[in-house]
């Protein structure tokens, strides 16, 4: 999972109105070049919570993003190189993003975050957070069939 | 260019996960069609909601291909055994996309808000009984309720949700969906439409419709009224 995926996930618990960004738990980070594209950067610039992928680089282990930054820099190579390295290069192979609202666990198990929702976690809660209980694993195959069934019958 | 989607091998398989089949290759076919509009809509996200096999994303990463830099590529199924293997056939073509275990588009629904420009959904349609309706096994991945409508219904307000301004959605439907009714739903939310594909096999008869914001025909719901029984008399 790259960091521009955590940039466009939010908690989707139902009742959770703090649900971005997602904080994250990093187990396993890998690196993974690839060809800089100044045009598709150029265009996330402006979608990007600056603040959050400053954030989540730093807990991956790349501290060299600005605390700031405006579409003026998008100009300098310096910056497009560092922008291009956090979102599209950092890699959270294993960890888990957690819910700021609620603590609630979502697993990255091998590059790929889980936000399938268990039963009672699609209708609102009454302030009670989720525990991260039970191992990721068994957690997706658990919840797989019961997600789906569940929003249809609410559906 | 038929030669790209040959190319498209299946490295990996699983019995839980939807082998490419005629509703795949005709999905594909319809992105093979369009591609040249799909250069010029010039576009930044493109969107897969239940890659299964990875088929037909893959395939679109390579019908853009390096002639369109800036293209980021993403991709949910609610089977976490479709993400491995889409994973699998990606990474044996040598493209990338972001891949999400999630039911439809859960969890990217307000930060991608408005952002997809290209959209691609080969849903569950096969009219079954809603109880099959992602039950344990394969067959949630074909599965599609009343009508086949059970899956489609709750992914088109959501396409809506996600379509930029310029966003387009192929959809596979089948005529048991009445895909007449869902172009006016469409429509209802402010969508042309269009038939890209159209292929009758023994057992089904497949239409890949395109849609898009249609901003300037306020006309366009009496047309599509009008036309309705020309283009849908099959
Ligand atoms: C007909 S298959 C299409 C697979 C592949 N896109 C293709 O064209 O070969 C439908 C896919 O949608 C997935 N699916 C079903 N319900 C879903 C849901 N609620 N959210 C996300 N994916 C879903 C299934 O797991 C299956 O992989």
């Amino acid at each position: 999972m790259r960091l521009i995926t955590h940039n466009m996930l939010s908690s989707n618990i139902k009742g959770v109105t703090n649900g971005f960004p997602l904080r994250i738990e990093a187990e396993k980070v890998v690196e993974k070049p690839v060809e800089i594209d100044p045009k598709f950067l150029k265009n996330m610039f402006v979608k990007i919570d600056w603040k959050a992928l400053v954030d989540a680089s730093r807990i991956m282990g790349y501290a060299d993003l600005p605390d700031e930054a405006n579409p003026s820099m998008l100009e300098l190579d310096e910056f497009l190189q560092k922008f291009h390295h956090a979102l599209l290069e950092l890699h959270l192979e294993e960890g888990a993003l957690v819910c700021p609202q609620t603590d609630r666990r979502f697993p990255v198990i091998k590059g790929i975050p889980n936000m399938l929702l268990h039963e009672d976690e699609l209708f609102l809660q009454r302030g009670v957070s989720h525990g991260g209980g039970g191992t990721p694993k068994t957690q997706s195959r658990t919840f797989k069939y019961l997600d789906l069934n569940t929003s249809l019958s609410c559906a | 260019m038929s030669s790209t989607t040959a190319q498209i091998r299946l490295v990996s398989s699983h019995p839980e996960v939807y082998e490419p089949c005629d509703d795949s290759f005709a999905l594909v076919d319809a992105l093979l069609a369009d591609r040249a509009h799909l250069l010029e809509q010039h576009p930044t996200l493109c969107m897969e909601v239940g890659c299964g096999s990875g088929y037909v994303i893959t395939s679109l990463a390579l019908i853009l291909g390096k002639e369109a830099p800036g293209v980021h590529y993403i991709a949910t199924d609610i089977n976490p055994h479709a993400i491995r293997v889409t994973r699998e056939t990606l990474e044996a073509h040598g493209v990338h996309a972001e891949l999400i275990n999630t039911n439809i588009a859960s969890g990217l629904d307000s930060r991608l808000k408005g952002l997809i420009d290209v959209m691609v959904v080969n849903p569950p349609y096969v009219p079954t009984r809603e109880d099959e309706v992602g039950a344990e096994g394969i067959a949630s991945s074909w599965a599609g309720g009343e009508n086949g409508r059970s899956v489609i219904d709750r992914i088109l307000p959501i396409a809506d949700n996600l379509l930029s301004e310029k966003g387009w959605l192929y959809l596979v439907t089948l005529t048991a969906n009445n895909p007449s009714e869902i172009c006016l739903e469409m429509r209802k939310k402010g969508y042309g439409a269009r038939i890209v594909v159209q292929r009758s096999t023994e057992e089904e008869s497949l239409h890949i419709i395109k849609f898009w914001r249609d901003f300037d025909s306020v006309d366009a719901k009496e047309m599509l009224t009008a036309s309705k029984s020309a283009s849908w008399s099959l």
